[in-house]
């Protein structure tokens, strides 16, 4: 898929993956490959400053962690980022039923 | 070469293109080894028959995408960082130039004898109308296009208009503050209360003042790294715009006889000079014009014995003056609501 395509929910898409719970960049990304069976396949670089993005709005939190024997920068869900997720995810709801109604409508 | 050695040559590629703080480099850059290294190691282990390791290093750094790539997004993460920041000051800064404004008109010892001399009553009037529009114009722009960006993320074109409107309002602001400053000093003795409200409004314009510029050039030099990494083609709607306006306006007059005919070749004479100037100096011409009238402002208040041609010149270089503020409003929403002669005429 497209990296276009998922710029505008690549927050929401990034706050789904750490509500399963901590982590860290390529532990994210490759949970977030998984999880959309490959589809989105876009490049690893560009998730780092979303991500910092995220931590400057409060949303997610991180910290140094040294627990794998290699120094890595591990992320995690804040109070007001599970909020944003819920706000996303019922956003996106509402978005789907409404564009299910038109576009299933006429199959 | 050893196994690692793509992943280096790409960290030192990555070091030499990022920019911002060093803090933030240097942890942006410690992420990406831990990522690249972790993404060999997967590939590594995942191939039954061991797999090579500088073919899966040049695979997980296909995957995660060019330095360009990443210093571009990193980079305009931080461009977008000050612009919140940036808008909240210049909502600020628009209500105290016109705090500063009412002021200055209010206080009897500024604006007496101004009226009894038409040039000067004029020119301060003109003068003080014409930036109200700019800056309140420059304010709007601003704050929309700072809430757009915010949602889109940011690009060097929008953040050049962005600071250019920001831009605007402190100058004006800065101007403001010069002429309080000089009526400061000319106040005469027994105006204590206003001498009070006049100096506390200076003091407080003047930290405002200073506070904008240090967050406009921060904000500005962000801009400009984001420019260097992933920049936009010059583009120059707006001014095509206000070309486009200026002829259709020639073209209506021409209905007209004589005076019609000449208006239009005037007009398309200036949509020419509009385009051959350039939207730079067509800015600075603007900014003259203004400053013009800003003096005339000041020279005003000196003695003046007001003759038929001193008056028709300063008239005419307060319309002069509203036409350019109008001209640099036009090119500037123009081009941000991507207006073009096409979709104009069809209105």
């Amino acid at each position: 898929m497209r990296a276009e395509a998922i710029k505008g929910h690549l927050d929401g898409l990034l706050l789904a993956v750490l509500a399963a719970g901590p982590g860290h960049g390529y532990a994210i990304i490759a949970a977030l490959r998984e999880q959309s069976s490959g589809a989105f396949d876009l490049p690893e670089g560009t998730i780092y400053p979303a991500l910092h993005r995220l931590e400057r709005a409060g949303l997610v939190k991180s910290a140094w962690s040294s627990d794998s024997g290699r120094r890595r920068r591990v992320y995690e869900l804040t109070a007001a980022g599970r909020e944003a997720l819920g706000s996303r995810r019922a956003e996106w709801d509402a978005f789907r039923t409404a564009v299910g109604a038109v576009l299933g409508a006429s199959a | 070469m050893s196994p690692s050695a793509p992943v280096d040559a790409y960290l030192a590629e990555l070091r030499g293109l990022l920019t911002g703080p060093r803090r933030q480099r240097r942890r942006l850059l410690a992420e990406v080894e831990d990522h690249l290294r972790c993404a060999v190691e997967a590939q590594v282990t995942g191939h039954a028959s061991g797999g090579d390791d500088r073919a899966a290093a040049r695979r997980a750094i296909e995957r995660f995408g060019a330095a360009e790539e990443t210093a571009a997004a990193h980079a305009r993460r931080l461009a977008a960082e000050p612009v919140r920041g940036l808008a909240v000051l210049v909502g600020f800064a628009t209500a105290l130039f016109v705090a500063l404004f009412a002021a200055a008109t209010q206080v009897p010892s500024v604006a007496a004898g101004l009226p009894a001399r038409a040039v000067a009553g004029g020119l301060a009037g003109g003068a003080g109308w014409i930036a109200c529009q700019l800056v309140a114009g420059c304010a709007v722009l601003v704050l929309v296009r700072a809430a757009r960006l915010r949602a889109d993320g940011a690009t060097s074109g929008a953040l050049g208009q962005l600071h250019r409107a920001a831009g605007t309002i402190a100058g004006a602001l800065t101007i403001v503050l010069l002429l309080d400053l000089a009526a400061f000093t000319r106040l005469p003795a027994g105006q204590g209360q206003h001498a009070a409200l006049i100096f506390g409004l200076a003091l407080a314009a003047a930290a405002a003042t200073g506070v904008l510029w240090v967050a406009l050039l921060r904000s500005a030099s962000r801009a400009r790294a984001l420019a260097r990494l992933a920049p936009e083609p010059p583009h120059d709607r707006g001014l095509a715009e206000l070309r486009w306006a200026l002829l259709a306006l020639g073209g209506r007059l021409e209905r007209f006889p004589v005076l019609g005919a000449l208006a239009s070749r005037a007009l398309s004479a200036a949509a020419g000079v509009v385009v051959a100037l350039g939207p730079r100096r067509v800015a600075a011409g603007c900014l003259a014009v203004a400053a013009l009238v800003a003096l005339g402002h000041l020279v005003g208040e000196g003695p003046a014995t007001a003759g038929l041609l001193t008056t028709l010149l300063a008239a005419g270089a307060v319309l002069a003056a509203e036409a350019a503020v109008l001209g640099v409003l036009v090119v500037a929403f123009g081009r941000f609501l991507g207006l073009t002669a096409a979709g104009a005429a069809a209105s």
